[in-house]
């Protein structure tokens, strides 16, 4: 009887492993912040006769990139913290994810810089869905998994 | 199978203890793998209307080669975030699996010896 007991307690001991990073308040912050900023730069392409030539459009594309680089490198010191740890793998998650949402941005500012957008082009360079996910991913962390 | 009441939860071997994690595990990926299939929905709408909405642009002549080419990069980019919050909806999952099965392990060890552990 004790000997199982001293089994169970021993499986609940273990269950204090954290197979998830540590909440980020900065990094759910700043990705707030640029998801927003791409928000407006969709809304803002959607609106028929507006002025959405890049230097229209730019502070939208700097805000944004301004929070994500924030957001970047407060991911990339908790990947780092989470070097060797249970984490480590989905504390790297963030970070690619993030830094994929940059790279979506700049393309569409690329494109932009060469022609007026629209809600095709938007429709084609899918920024917004994109840089849900490193949102999303916070959003759990911060829930608590 | 009945679901368990954890606050009286008393197994009295390893077998019922094992059916009591289990019916707790069921209800939790059941929920969860709803949720991921409307998400992963989302995503490969997305990814259909990126294609579509770039072979317009590319049939009336509006993108040149260059802007072809970021336009797929960056959907290829979708392709990566999407293969991405599926691997950390794994972790995800994975660390609910373990909080699941402690907390019934934990409820077991309090009804049957009184003594509570927290982690």
């Amino acid at each position: 009887m004790n000997r199982r007991f001293a089994i169970l307690a021993a499986l609940a001991l273990s269950g204090c492993v954290g197979l998830l990073p540590p909440a980020s308040e900065q990094i759910a912050g700043q990705l707030n912040q640029a998801v927003a900023a791409i928000d407006e730069v969709s809304e803002a392409a959607a609106i028929p006769y507006a002025d959405r030539s890049f230097a229209a459009m730019q502070p939208r594309y700097i805000r944004a990139l301004s929070s994500l680089r924030g957001a970047l490198r407060a991911a990339e010191q908790r990947a780092q913290y989470g070097r060797g740890k249970p984490f480590s793998r989905p504390a790297r998650i963030s970070v690619e994810a993030v830094g994929n949402c940059v790279a979506a941005v700049r393309g569409l500012m690329e494109i932009n810089r060469d022609r007026a957008i629209d809600e095709r082009d938007v429709a084609a360079v899918p920024v917004q869905a994109i840089c849900t996910v490193p949102k999303l991913i916070e959003g759990d962390l911060k829930r608590g998994g | 199978m009945e679901p368990i009441v954890l606050e009286t939860f008393r197994p009295g071997d390893a077998g019922e203890l094992a059916g009591g994690i289990v019916s707790h595990l069921a209800d939790l990926l059941g929920n969860r793998l709803q949720r991921f299939e409307q998400e992963f929905a989302g995503y490969v709408a997305d990814l259909a209307k990126a294609s579509m909405a770039l072979a317009l642009l590319v049939s009336d002549g509006s993108y040149d080669r260059r802007q072809v080419d970021i336009a797929l990069h960056t959907q290829e980019l979708l392709v990566s975030n999407a293969l991405l919050r599926a691997e950390f909806l794994t972790y995800e999952l994975a660390q609910s699996v373990l909080e699941t099965i402690f907390k019934v392990v934990a409820a077991a060890i309090k009804n049957l010896t009184g003594l509570a552990i927290k982690f």
